[in-house]
Order: C-alpha cells, then sequence, then structure tokens
C-alpha cells in the first residue's frame, strides 16, 4: 500500500509542468498559479491578456504601466495636450495599484517589495527598459538574485537583447507553456507574422527605397538648433527599415540607438521620410510642420512634401511589444504609400487590437486613442 | 615698445587672426555641401541686403552654423577667462570656472526645469539663477569672521557642489524616462542649441563682463601674490575677490545655462597662455580668451562634421584636452608653477 501511494506522489511530480525557458533552463511551474510578478514593459503582460491570464499579475517592475503621460504639443497658433497611456495600463488600470518593484528609471530591482508580493512565479524579459541586459554583469547578477529568492524565475530574452524579431516567438510560446496554453501563444505569433507577411509581400516589387530619419525629438534641444536623436545602422529600428520595410536608413554611417543630431546634419542627410518616434516625449506630425522651434527645418524636402509621420506612443518601451506590427504598418506606408493605400491605418488597428486582446469595439478604439493614433484616419 | 609688450600685441594679432581663419573655416565646413560664394552672398543678403538667396542655404548658413560660430567663440572667452580669474585669486593652478559648485547648481537648475516645466519657465534662466546660487552659497559658508579664506572657500565650493550634485541625481530618480533623457542630454553640453537669443545675452552680459576683468586685470596680479601681499600694495583684497568672483561665476554661469557644461577649457587655455606670454594676467586674459574661442570652435567643427551624427563637443574637448594637460604637467610644470 505504501509504494503504491509512494509511486502515486512520483508519477504526480512526475507530471507537474516544468518549462524550458530561454536560457536553457528547466523551471518548475507550481500548480494553480495564481500569482506572478513580471518583469517587462507590457509585452508578458499583453500575451497574459491575450491568453485571458492577466489576473494572475500580482506585481509588476514597470513604471510604464503605472504612469499616466500627458504632452502638451505647441502648434503655430495653439497648444494642444496629449494623453498617452500603455495598452495594458489602460486595459487593466488595476494593474496601477499593484506593487511595482523596480526604480521608476528601471534596472534596481527592490527585492524586498519583489518578495513581499509573494509571487509563485517570476516573468523577467531580458532588453526592456525595465531591465535592459546591456550589462552582462549587471544582467548575472540579477538573475542571480532573483533565483536566490527561490521562486521560480523565467527568463525571456526580447528582440532588443537578441537582435531578431523572430525570437519573439520563443517568447510567446513559452509564456503559453505555463498555461499549457503553447499552441494558443503561438496562434497569437502567426497572427503577427501575418502581418510582418503582409508588408512584405506589399514592398516585394517597389523600385525604389526610400531614405528614412527616425527623428526623435527633444523638449530640450528643441530651440532653434531642432536637433533631435536618430538610430544607427546596428539597430533593430534600422534592420527592420532594411530587412522588412525595403527602405534605407537615412543615417548612412552612424551606430547605436542615441545618435545625436543637429539640424544641419538632418538637411545632409535629406531623408524622403522623417519618423517620429516616442522620444523625449510624444510628438505629433503637425509639431514640426508648425510650431516655431522646428522653423529651421521648414527648407527639408520630407517637409515640404507633407511626409513626417508620427509613431505609435512608446515610452519606455526599449524592446519590441506586442503591437509592434501596427508601427511596422505605419512605417511601411509612410515609405511606400503607393502600395498601401488600401490599407486605412486607423481601420486596421481596430481589428488588430481586437484579436489581440479579445476586446470589443469600444475598447479597441480606447486603445488606438491612447495609443495616440487617432491621427491615422487621415493617413 | 617694450618687448614682452610687443609680444602679447602679436600674439593676441597672431590668435585673432587664427580665430577669423578659423572661423571662416567653421562657417563652409559641414554636412551639407556649400561654396564659399554661398557663404559670402548669405552674409552680403543679411548685413547688406544684397542680392537673394536659398532658403536652405540661409538657414543652414545664418540659422545654423553663424550661431554655433559665435556662441563657441564667446563660451571659450568666458570659460577661459574665467579659468584665468579663478585660478589667479585661488592661487591654483588646478582650479576651473566650476569650482565654486556653479556647474552642479546650474544642472539641478536645469533638471528643475525639466521636471517641473510648469513652475521654471526657462531652463536657461533657472540653470543660471542655480549656477549663481550655488556660488553665493559657497561663499557664506566660506565667509568667517569678516574673511573669506581662500582654502575655505574651495571646499566650500566642493561641498555646495557636492549637495546640488545629489539633488541632481534624486531629480535624476523622480524623472519619468523621457525627462531622464533630457537631464543627462543637456548635462553633456554641446552648442547645437545655439541661437542668436543665446548670442545676444552672452554677449550682453559676458562681454562687458570680459572687459571689466581685462581693465582690473593688474589687480588680479596683485591677488595672486597672496592677501598679504596684495593689503600692503595698497588694495583689499577681499573686494576684489568678490568682485572677480562675481564676474567668473557670471560668465561661467551664463555659458553653462546656454550650452550646458563644458569642461576642460577653463583649467586649460589658462596654462597654454601662460606657456606663451608669461604670468601677467594682463596679458593672459585676452590671450587666454582667443584660444579658448579657438579650441572651441575647432572642437566644434569636429563634432558636427566628423561623422552624419553630431558628437557631444564635451567629449571632443576632454578627449584632445587631457592629454595637453597631461603634457603640461610632465614637461612645463617647473616652468608654470615654480
Amino acid at each position: 500500500m505504501k509504494f503504491a501511494i509512494l509511486s502515486i506522489i512520483l508519477a504526480i511530480n512526475a507530471m507537474a509542468l516544468s518549462v524550458v525557458d530561454m536560457r536553457g533552463k528547466s523551471v518548475e511551474i507550481p500548480d494553480n498559479l495564481e500569482k506572478i510578478a513580471t518583469i517587462s514593459d507590457g509585452f508578458v503582460e499583453g500575451v497574459l491578456t491575450h491568453l485571458g491570464k492577466i489576473d494572475k499579475v500580482s506585481s509588476i517592475a514597470s513604471w510604464s504601466l503605472k504612469r499616466d503621460y500627458k504632452y502638451k504639443i505647441q502648434g503655430r497658433d495653439k497648444e494642444l495636450e496629449f494623453a498617452g497611456l500603455n495598452t495594458m495600463r489602460a486595459l487593466h488600470p488595476w494593474l496601477d495599484d499593484l506593487p511595482c518593484f523596480n526604480s521608476p528609471q528601471g534596472n534596481i530591482i527592490n527585492y524586498e517589495t519583489l518578495i513581499n508580493s509573494s509571487p509563485e512565479l517570476i516573468i523577467l524579459r531580458v532588453g526592456d527598459c525595465t531591465i535592459g541586459g546591456a550589462d552582462k554583469m549587471a544582467l548575472d547578477k540579477t538573475i542571480s538574485t532573483l533565483e536566490a529568492t527561490n521562486i521560480p524565475l523565467i527568463v525571456l530574452y526580447s528582440p532588443t537583447y537578441t537582435k531578431d524579431l523572430s525570437t519573439m516567438r520563443d517568447e510567446m510560446a513559452i509564456i503559453g507553456k505555463i498555461f499549457g496554453k503553447a499552441d494558443e501563444a503561438l496562434g497569437l505569433y502567426d497572427y503577427l507574422a501575418s502581418i510582418e507577411n503582409l508588408i512584405k509581400a506589399k514592398v516585394a516589387n517597389v523600385s525604389y527605397e526610400p531614405r528614412v530619419l527616425y527623428l526623435g525629438l527633444s523638449l530640450a534641444m528643441k530651440k532653434n538648433g531642432a536637433s533631435g536623436i536618430t538610430y544607427g545602422i546596428d539597430t533593430p529600428e534600422s534592420l527592420i527599415l532594411e530587412s522588412l520595410i525595403r527602405a534605407k536608413n537615412a543615417l548612412t554611417n552612424g551606430k547605436g540607438s542615441r545618435i545625436m543630431i543637429s539640424a544641419e546634419q538632418i538637411y545632409g542627410l535629406d531623408p524622403d521620410v522623417i519618423l517620429l518616434p516616442t522620444y523625449n516625449g510624444y510628438h505629433p506630425a503637425f509639431e514640426i510642420y508648425e510650431s516655431p522651434n522646428y522653423a529651421n527645418l521648414s527648407q527639408l524636402r520630407a517637409l515640404k512634401e507633407k511626409r513626417v509621420y508620427s509613431l505609435p506612443w512608446t515610452p519606455m518601451n526599449c524592446s519590441r511589444r506586442l503591437e509592434y506590427p501596427l508601427e511596422l504598418l505605419i512605417i511601411a506606408k509612410a515609405a511606400h504609400q503607393q502600395e498601401f493605400k488600401d490599407i486605412n491605418i486607423a481601420e486596421f488597428a481596430i481589428e488588430f487590437y481586437k484579436k489581440l486582446y479579445n476586446i470589443d469595439d469600444e475598447k479597441a478604439k480606447m486603445l488606438r486613442k491612447t495609443q495616440l493614433l487617432d491621427w491615422t484616419q487621415k493617413f | 615698445m617694450d618687448t614682452e609688450v610687443l609680444r602679447v600685441v602679436w600674439s593676441c594679432f597672431f590668435l585673432f587672426i587664427l580665430l577669423i581663419f578659423s572661423a571662416f573655416f567653421a562657417l563652409i565646413s559641414g554636412n551639407l555641401d556649400l561654396k564659399i560664394s554661398d557663404v559670402i552672398s548669405v552674409i552680403l543678403y543679411n548685413i547688406f541686403g544684397i542680392g537673394s538667396i536659398d532658403p536652405t542655404t540661409q538657414i543652414v548658413i545664418w540659422n545654423l552654423r553663424f550661431p554655433r560660430i559665435l556662441i563657441a567663440i564667446l563660451v571659450g572667452i568666458s570659460l577661459a577667462s574665467a579659468g584665468v580669474i579663478y585660478q589667479s585669486i585661488f592661487r591654483n593652478p588646478l582650479v576651473e570656472p566650476f569650482i565654486l559648485g556653479a556647474s552642479a547648481g546650474a544642472s539641478f537648475g536645469a533638471s528643475l526645469a525639466i521636471l517641473l516645466p510648469a513652475i521654471f519657465i526657462s531652463l536657461q534662466i533657472s540653470a543660471f539663477a542655480f549656477g549663481l546660487l550655488a556660488v553665493f552659497l559657497a561663499y557664506i559658508l566660506a565667509f568667517q569672521k569678516g574673511v573669506t579664506n581662500s582654502v575655505a572657500l574651495v571646499l566650500s565650493g566642493v561641498i555646495v557642489g557636492s549637495i546640488f550634485s545629489s539633488l541632481v541625481g534624486i531629480m535624476k530618480y523622480l524623472s519619468e524616462d523621457s525627462q531622464l533623457r533630457e537631464i543627462t542630454f543637456w548635462m553633456m553640453g554641446g552648442l547645437y542649441q545655439a541661437s542668436w537669443y543665446d548670442i545676444a545675452v552672452n554677449a550682453s552680459f559676458g562681454l562687458p563682463c570680459f572687459i571689466i576683468a581685462f581693465i582690473l586685470a593688474w589687480k588680479l596680479n596683485l591677488l595672486s601674490l597672496g592677501d598679504e601681499e596684495a593689503r600692503s600694495l595698497g588694495i583689499n583684497p577681499q573686494i576684489y575677490k568678490i568682485i572677480f568672483i562675481i564676474i567668473a561665476t557670471l560668465i561661467s554661469s551664463l555659458s553653462v545655462s546656454s550650452v550646458g557644461i563644458i569642461a576642460w577649457i577653463g583649467l586649460m587655455m589658462p596654462h597654454a597662455a601662460r606657456m606663451l606670454v608669461g604670468a601677467d594676467n594682463r596679458a593672459i586674459l585676452p590671450v587666454a580668451g582667443l584660444m579658448g574661442a579657438i579650441y572651441l570652435l575647432i572642437c566644434d567643427t569636429l563634432a558636427r562634421t566628423l561623422s552624419s551624427g553630431e558628437i557631444p563637443v564635451g567629449i571632443i574637448v576632454s578627449l584632445l584636452g587631457a592629454p595637453f594637460l597631461l603634457w603640461i604637467l610632465k614637461a612645463r610644470s617647473a616652468k608654470l608653477f615654480g
């Protein structure tokens, strides 16, 4: 009898779920998982939302999931205020009430707050602003300290860390496995990949690859000099332009993700298209056309031809998030207007959000608004 | 004419010609390929109203390159002059314009303006005000029994600087991601923000300060001998120290508020000038000022032309400046410091 009971216990243990994370480490997942701590800027939470498991999140490490962001934008004769929210913060306002165990700027975990929130599992996404991963030694120390808490730890490597967009598939699969929903998670990836494929198909035969400049505008720099920050040729942003969009990075010989660029240098680059990412604040296209702060850029060809576009709102988002295909679509349409004239981004966004988060029309429209994408109705 | 005076006059003349040449070279250098004739056309059009010019050329040369060149000249003169003044009154060759905590105070002021834009409307004014406040605090701390001891002043400057640096740390901690980047970029310094407004402000306050310092330079010579000697030669060292500290702080804080923190110029240029014209501050001030202007102008031209992106000028200033200072310390220490 004793032998039989022992065999049953061993058999149950043998069946206990274990998931291999992106380190290649097998992690035992507790049964009836109820409390998860996430160290991610919204990606992990987004996948959990898709899988219907977001309610398991009990503590967070990203301040982007807590903050309300507001921006005052100066036009020619008006000032407008914009309010942006992380999609997860917008969909799940209760995330703001959860304990946050990181410094506002990231990379400094408060382990006591983490332990105090008593999670049964920690999911760490390396490469987000919360834990960047650029400093390998610091990352190793963070991981070893997290492991020392004896709370099971799943480590995911984001595209910023791996320099490869496709590794998001592994990230999604691992999150899915934790809940026995790997197929559903992979289905989500397939959907995102299908949008990438749609873009690839539409640009396959373009005859001209436009030169695109990412221009992160800065409050401190937006005096007459109108300088900004751009991405070098070794960044995921540049890779996306070259490999997926069939466009060129207007900056041809700089490396790094924070290259300062002056107004004269922008004239020197003479980009066909300018994209305004959320860098030091959200920047709508009308700002660069109208604000006296950017008067010195008025003679740029891209401005004269009205080819300046604002990217979705993404503060504190150092790595790709679940909504990245929407960003790709905007970039692709900005670069190749003719090829994408049949796609209305605003309508596409509604359907996209609905599929992504299993939400209704109203909530999807709310997300489009908080992502500051309503301008795409006229795009 | 006295040989020494002749040497100073010729040095100033030579440096002035070099400055003009550097400015012209900077004017025709840049990522956008513009001809000398374009530059001349823009100058004729804007100053004498002659001819017509392409709008892009007008923006690049008149709105972008000209302000950078002029602000480089003004800031270079200011920082180098402030360095001369501080090194003389503190009688310490390693003192630089930000020794009394001006840069830390200005950084705090700029951080406040970035973090609380509704309260501190102008970043420049906030940086300037807190730069001055830091120096004022350092002076108050060092003021005891009617006397301000130089060593105590440097020490209190270090303390005040440290406090303001900690406050900047708190500001950074409290700031959002985008604000943090703003603070970081402001602290890196750069002339890309130059505007005609900055030039007007720096010229209006900085140049008169420089002229006053030049007129009073002979008293700076007396101060550099020490308080007792200065007193025995008939001047009140306390009063003149205060005047010179106000002048040096005003011009360095003005520079910081316009272009952020640019180190090394105030430390290096006085030494370079001493090598050229000796120890008389009446000669060192103009020579160091001109050298500072040329040096910053060359560094800024490199910063904006070496790559298709902007290299923070502070990096180039330090990269070239540190080996130079090392060479001075190794090779010329006996001549410079006796």
